[in-house]
């Protein structure tokens, strides 16, 4: 049986009202069983000679693992708009090093996980990434100077 | 080559060695970037042409004289405003370290720099990444000065200079035994013994509770180390009273 044909099965089942089917043949059989508003679908294989169908496992009521908290990403005043805070005292760097060009500017398209500064505290360097995708609009301190905990340091457009 | 077998859970296990580069730890964070790259990873060079030492500084090393690599750890268990912590714990690593070639003499410089007396042995330069507020990565670059005799400058030593030993040390063997102590130190922070380990880092801190001079704001002040707080500030006493101080803001004058 094709992965089609069941998915026209479902469908079918989905608008019949039926809670539950069973269908087996010599070379499958195959369980559809409604749990609240979506079916779920189970195929097992027969131990037959013929050749293997496809084995399908949905499960379209899988819960998606809930996202991670973003504490360094509150919502800045309007809503599309992040706040990227650092995460510690220490000395805020816009670049690598004294010779590199600055990580982002104003107007920079930044992606989740790139490096946007570095807090330097008591010689330990930390790399400072975006957590979300978006464009930087502003930029809140100045190179070189000190910041506090929780201070905002960057606001990002999404 | 460096073929080691530390007797450890992950430190050491796997090295990636590059008989010359220009920086261990520039090497580290491409690995963490393009890669998945196991805890206790170490990328070792015999030669490093462009290492980094504080911003913007060199450090410069004799080829196939001393160790010079970077370590990867994932204390993920760790704050970030928690990182000072972490800082003891490698530091005490690599003191423990040194410890068992010399009884008297050694320190650890705040904030983190390996001494003998006045003189410089070796230096560690720590890069985190950082997702929000937890440490994702920590790349530790370690620079001992091992065999190395000759120095340019008359602050800096190393093992066999102080030690006096005929033999050069085998750099294998050293590298081995100093992921075990790194690793020992790295699990008492794992467990939280925060305060077992800040108490010995201020029992080996260079110059702590002894009056010497300080430039502080390009003033010259006479003052005593009275501690270190949770951020790694320096708790330097002067007449001006007690201050706290961050890395850029007080120069030990040595």
């Amino acid at each position: 049986m094709e992965t089609k044909e069941i998915q026209k099965l479902i469908d079918f089942i989905a608008q019949s009202g039926l809670d539950e089917v069973n269908i087996e043949t010599s070379e499958l059989k195959l369980a559809i069983k409604r749990f609240g508003a979506a079916p779920v679908v189970q195929q097992v294989v027969a131990a037959a000679p013929a050749p293997a169908p496809v084995a399908v496992a949905a499960t379209p009521a899988a819960a998606a693992p809930a996202a991670p908290a973003t504490p360094a990403a509150a919502p800045a005043a309007a809503s599309n708009r992040v706040t990227i805070k650092s995460p510690m005292i220490g000395t805020f760097y816009r670049s690598g090093n004294p010779n590199n060009p600055a990580f982002v500017e104003v107007g920079s398209e930044v992606t989740k996980g790139k490096t946007v500064c570095i807090i330097e505290a008591m010689k330990l360097f930390n790399e400072i990434e975006s957590e979300v995708s978006g464009r930087i609009v502003e930029v809140l301190v100045e190179n070189a100077t000190p910041v506090e905990f929780d201070q905002p340091l960057f606001v990002v457009e999404q | 080559m460096y073929k080691i077998q530390p007797k450890t859970l992950f430190t050491g296990k796997n090295v990636k060695y590059l008989s010359t580069c220009h920086s261990t730890n520039d090497i580290a964070v491409e690995m963490i970037q393009s890669e998945a790259v196991s805890e206790g990873t170490v990328v070792i060079t015999d030669n490093q042409t462009a290492g980094r030492g504080q911003r913007g500084n060199t450090w410069l090393a004799s080829e196939k004289q001393n160790l010079t690599f970077s370590l990867i750890w994932k204390p993920t268990f760790l704050k970030a405003s928690q990182q000072f912590q972490l800082n003891i714990a490698i530091s005490l690593g690599v003191f423990d370290f040194l410890r068992t070639y010399i009884d008297e003499g050694l320190a650890v410089k705040w904030s983190n720099d390996l001494y003998f007396r006045n003189q410089k042995m070796g230096g560690i330069l720590i890069e985190n990444t950082l997702q929000g507020y937890t440490i994702e990565y920590s790349i530790i670059g370690i620079g001992l000065n091992i065999n190395q005799v000759e120095f340019p400058l008359p602050t800096a030593t190393s093992l066999r200079k102080v030690t006096g030993n005929p033999q050069q040390y085998d750099l294998s063997d050293c590298l081995s035994k100093l992921m075990e102590h790194l690793e020992h130190n790295y699990l008492l922070l794992k467990e939280g013994y925060y305060d077992t380990l800040k108490a010995r880092y201020l029992t080996h801190l260079f110059r702590y509770q002894e009056w010497h001079e300080y430039r502080i704001e390009s003033q010259i002040y006479t003052g005593q180390i009275l501690g270190i707080d949770e951020h790694g500030r320096l708790a330097l006493e002067t007449s001006e009273g007690l201050n706290y101080y961050g890395f850029k803001e007080v120069e030990f004058i040595i």
